[in-house]
């Protein structure tokens, strides 16, 4: 690689962070902004709005949470550290989205049913056109990024993005014709974004499960272990490798088999550029528990 | 020796619970709104909490009793936790909003006092919850359980709240019409501080907490009885459901072959098992103090050893 290509490469980096961040301040900022003119302007599709933006950052959040408390070591109290944090607080926080967005349909069904519509303010219409131009610099920003870096962080944020540019113009489009006199048209909308943020809710909320639930990694992820680990010199066979994830960090269970002669002291010398090894192919390898058994076929 | 009578008893003794408190919860809940007690209101709410949280142990140890598979290696039992959680946040927004609502009735300026049918009501509570209570005190210290015994004292506590919303109700009678609200303030205070207590406890376990130390203790005591184990490296444990996962490095003379070190590691894991059944797996590795480094000849010989022994592996497969 030319050394003009890393230079770019790093400037995409440190880009991409930028981005998460703008784009997550971003996002509070218009989250609180379209629930507070929602509520004044008497329109419930910006508020709807608003909590798709909101969704958009509880990722974020708990990541920044998780990264905050992943910082602190593990102790004799929690011996495999912190990281679960991130998890809990994927699960708390879409539970309340999706609590939050489930009164929301509820109102908006109650309204259309006894038809006690109320005409949404002009200035919703600006809000809501101000906050289509901002998420389409962000799409615009986070796209790019997505495709030099091929990150599928920023891939999912792209994506978050486009869905926000679209609902935004969603909600500008219902006022014009709600004040036009299709009164139901702004509650419809709002509906339609609620089911965007249950839909994005429950993935965070599946995704938080999982952790708290120590689901194994993928099979391809175990598979991949295992060669590194048989690729270290003395390692005979491995009978079984399980992975969960505590936050950022895997920890990682393995039994493997080792010649049954070899002294204790070889075995440890084995098992420390086993764990060097993992440690260098994958940044995010934890805790690692070794159980060697004698190898069966070399007796 | 445990008698007949009390195996039988510790059968039919928590499904009584379970039913005495939900038909209390009921008729409390319904006379406190005839009544308009917020104290026998908040009362009745209290008595249900524990219908919900038996409810959430039903469901979840059924999830965490299926066997571990390869997408759980762990098994299910976080599930617990999890339930737990979700159930202690629905009774702390419960606490929240009794909170809320006395205290706006507190600081209203008419009161009226409830009618004389909630102290009845209250007394019956009183009375019901002192009979679940002593039955499941008796129960569970003649069977040893920790579990029947908590459950027991909880209804020790709901009596203590059903005897303040009573003096609560007759004080209002008597003149002081704000004593029922507060009654209800105390009992929302109850749940909240039950919800904080045992919520964080669940949060805690789902974080991986270790076990206390003294349980720590007794499992390196267990490991060190082999002469053959000269020291723990690290002893990692951890709560999944209602059992414990443990995760230890023994320490054993470098100079044994690994053959020996696994039948040690082997022994050390049945002796754990045979000790304590709350386990449910031990991981458990072998090290030693010692460190070859490459400045140190004996790494040299190590090396070499490894090398052959790679050499001869690779032979045997062509």
């Amino acid at each position: 690689m030319s050394p003009e290509k890393i230079k770019n490469l790093k400037k995409c980096e440190s880009c991409m962070s930028m981005t998460i961040g703008w784009g997550l301040l971003a996002n509070l900022f218009l989250a609180a902004f379209k629930l507070f003119v929602g509520f004044l302007g008497r329109s419930r599709a910006l508020i709807g709005s608003g909590l798709c933006n909101l969704s958009d950052t509880t990722s974020s959040i708990a990541v920044i949470i998780g990264v905050k408390y992943s910082k602190k070591p593990a102790n004799s109290r929690y011996p495999y550290g912190y990281g679960k944090v991130e998890f809990i607080t994927q699960v708390l926080i879409s539970c309340f989205m999706i609590m939050g967005t489930l009164a929301l349909i509820f109102s908006s069904f109650i309204t259309i049913a006894k038809r006690t519509f109320v005409v949404p303010h002009m200035v919703v219409f600006f809000v809501a056109i101000l906050s289509a131009i901002i998420n389409a610099l962000l799409f615009k920003f986070s796209h790019c990024g997505a495709k030099e870096l091929n990150s599928p962080v920023l891939k999912a944020h792209a994506e978050h993005n486009k869905i926000d540019v679209i609902s935004s113009l969603l909600v500008a489009i219902g006022v014009l014709v709600a004040r036009k006199g299709m009164h139901w048209v702004d509650p419809a909308i709002a509906i339609f974004e609620c089911v965007h943020v249950i839909h994005a809710s429950l993935l965070i909320l599946l995704d938080g499960l999982k952790g708290t639930m120590d689901t194994n990694m993928p099979e391809t992820f175990r598979e991949e272990i295992k060669s590194h680990i048989l690729s270290v010199e003395g390692v005979t066979d491995v009978n079984a490798v399980r992975a969960r994830q505590t936050g950022r960090l895997i920890v990682l269970d393995v039994i493997l088999q080792l010649d049954p002669q070899l002294s204790v002291l070889e075995a440890k010398v084995i098992n420390q550029r086993i764990k060097s090894l993992l440690r260098n192919v994958n940044k995010y390898i934890g805790h690692v528990a070794l159980q060697v058994v004698p190898a069966e076929k070399l007796i | 020796m445990i008698a007949d009578k009390c195996v039988k008893c510790g059968q039919v003794v928590p499904v009584m619970v379970v039913v005495g408190n939900a038909t209390l919860s009921l008729f409390q809940i319904i006379i406190g709104i005839m009544t308009g007690s917020k104290g026998l209101l908040a009362d009745g709410i209290h008595s249900g909490t524990d219908v919900l949280t038996s409810l959430m142990v039903i469901i979840t140890v059924g999830l965490s009793q299926r066997k571990s598979d390869d997408k759980h290696p762990w098994g299910r039992g976080k599930s617990e936790f999890l339930g737990a959680v979700f159930a202690y946040a629905l009774l702390l927004y419960i606490s929240i909003m009794i909170l809320i609502d006395s205290t706006h009735a507190i600081f209203s300026k008419n009161i009226h006092p409830p009618h004389a049918a909630a102290f009845f009501c209250a007394v019956v509570a009183i009375l019901a919850n002192y009979i679940l209570s002593s039955y499941g005190l008796c129960v569970g210290k003649k069977l040893n359980s920790p579990a029947m015994i908590a459950n027991a004292n909880e209804n020790r506590s709901d009596m203590i709240a059903s005897i303040a919303v009573s003096v609560g109700i007759l004080l209002a009678n008597l003149g002081f019409p704000i004593l029922d609200p507060v009654a209800a303030l105390i009992v929302g205070l109850m749940i909240g501080r039950m919800a904080i207590t045992l919520g964080s406890s669940a949060l805690k376990n789902l974080i991986d907490e270790s076990l206390p130390a003294d349980k720590k203790g007794l499992l390196e005591r267990v490991a060190l009885q082999y002469k053959e184990v000269k020291g723990i490296n690290y002893l990692h444990t951890r709560r999944v459901g209602q059992q414990a996962w443990v995760d230890m490095e023994i320490i054993i003379d470098p100079k044994r072959s690994v053959k020996e070190g696994h039948a040690i590691a082997r022994e050390v894991r049945a002796a754990l098992f045979r000790r304590f059944p709350q386990i449910k797996e031990v991981t458990i590795t072998f090290t030693c103090t010692e460190n070859p480094t490459v400045a140190n000849p004996a790494w040299k010989a190590v090396s070499d050893k490894i090398q052959m022994i790679t050499n001869k592996g690779l032979n045997l497969a062509t």
